[in-house]
């Protein structure tokens, strides 16, 4: 687990299924990448699990005869699992986010109908709306993905801009 | 015939198994003797066509669904066979039970096992498992019509077509 300069904000989550992840997370079918949260400290850690069925709308055309994860779905995996970190802040739930900054990508592996995606989160920073973290994906114990993030809350980022803090009551 | 197991992925399944998206629910073959026995398994995931709809807020994989699962992987064990790549297969007769609810998240493992295929008539039963535990039983009868028509009686389509039997 990460060095934690953020300090662990409520209680540890264990064990989500996609009702408890609903509670926290704006986005729904077919847009949700991930399917069970096995462990969350909120403001610090998240470990989640994506399952890859053969039944998903971008395996019919990516590629026809020979399907396989699309990158564009892993680095969407992979930015929901670090938006669980912070959105499970007291808060913070439900929060539209954007994201503003994507470093460092890597793919490793092919990933194919019937594969276990297990992803873990780790938030670097909280500050003014502003997440910056790093995210792993392996599947079958191999590292098959991994990307670094920052990503915000707008209307939180707009609170603290300059122009705003005027206007403060 | 005793022929040697061998494992499928996606794209060799492909080859043998005729249903497409979003109506294969077979995700990895990871043994199959042809004409006699199919193991493999179907991950369960938030982003499958049924889950907004059943049920909005408690997503669970339908039974229906979870039927035609496992009638899928009674198939791959006749198709695999030599001659029966790609064949269509109809459901002639299928009886379910179902021990727990099926989840996103989960992963449903399926073992199909032949009793008996002759003539394109084939009698089968299918367990499906989570971690381990029962999930849904499937005792099934499929057809393959190619090769099940070749051996229909040639009177009894025609008798039925012009009425002729009692019942009519």
């Amino acid at each position: 687990m990460a060095e934690g300069i953020c300090e662990g904000k409520g209680e540890p989550l264990r064990d989500l299924d996609i009702r408890g992840i609903m509670q926290y997370h704006n986005c729904k079918y077919p847009c949700l990448m991930i399917d069970h949260c096995e462990e969350i400290i909120p403001g610090k850690y998240a470990r989640a699990v994506k399952n890859f069925t053969y039944n998903e709308w971008f395996f019919p055309g990516h590629f026809e005869d020979d399907p396989n994860v699309p990158s564009s779905i892993q680095l969407e995996a992979m930015s929901q699992t670090l938006l669980m970190t912070f959105l499970t802040i007291p808060g913070y739930e439900k929060a539209k986010t954007a994201c503003l900054k994507i470093n460092n990508v890597e793919f490793k592996r092919k990933i194919i109908p019937g594969d276990k995606l297990v992803l873990t989160a780790k938030l670097r920073t909280f500050r003014g709306g502003v997440a910056a973290g790093t995210v792993e994906g392996h599947v079958g114990g191999q590292l098959a993905c991994r990307s670094d993030y920052v990503m915000g809350i707008p209307a939180e980022i707009q609170r603290y801009s300059p122009g705003n803090i005027g206007n403060k009551e | 015939m005793q022929r040697e197991a061998f494992s499928l992925n996606e794209t060799e399944l492909l080859k043998y198994q005729p249903n497409r998206y979003p109506f294969l629910l077979i995700d990895r073959v990871t043994e199959v003797v042809p004409g006699r026995s199919a193991k493999g398994y179907k991950n369960l995931t938030n982003n499958e066509w049924w889950i907004p709809v059943h049920f909005p807020g408690d997503p669970n994989m339908p039974g229906c669904l979870q039927v035609e699962a496992m009638a899928q992987m009674l198939t791959v064990a006749i198709l695999t066979a030599p001659g029966m790549e790609g064949k269509i297969v109809h459901g002639y007769k299928h009886a379910g039970t179902f021990h727990q609810e099926v989840r996103p998240g989960d992963r449903l493992d399926m073992e199909a096992e032949i009793l008996s295929f002759r003539r394109g008539l084939c009698k089968g039963i299918v367990k499906g498992f989570i971690d381990g535990a029962l999930a849904c039983e499937l005792e099934s009868v499929i057809i393959i019509p190619d090769v099940f028509n070749q051996f229909r009686p040639k009177g009894a389509d025609n008798k039925i077509r012009k009425g002729e039997n009692s019942h009519g």
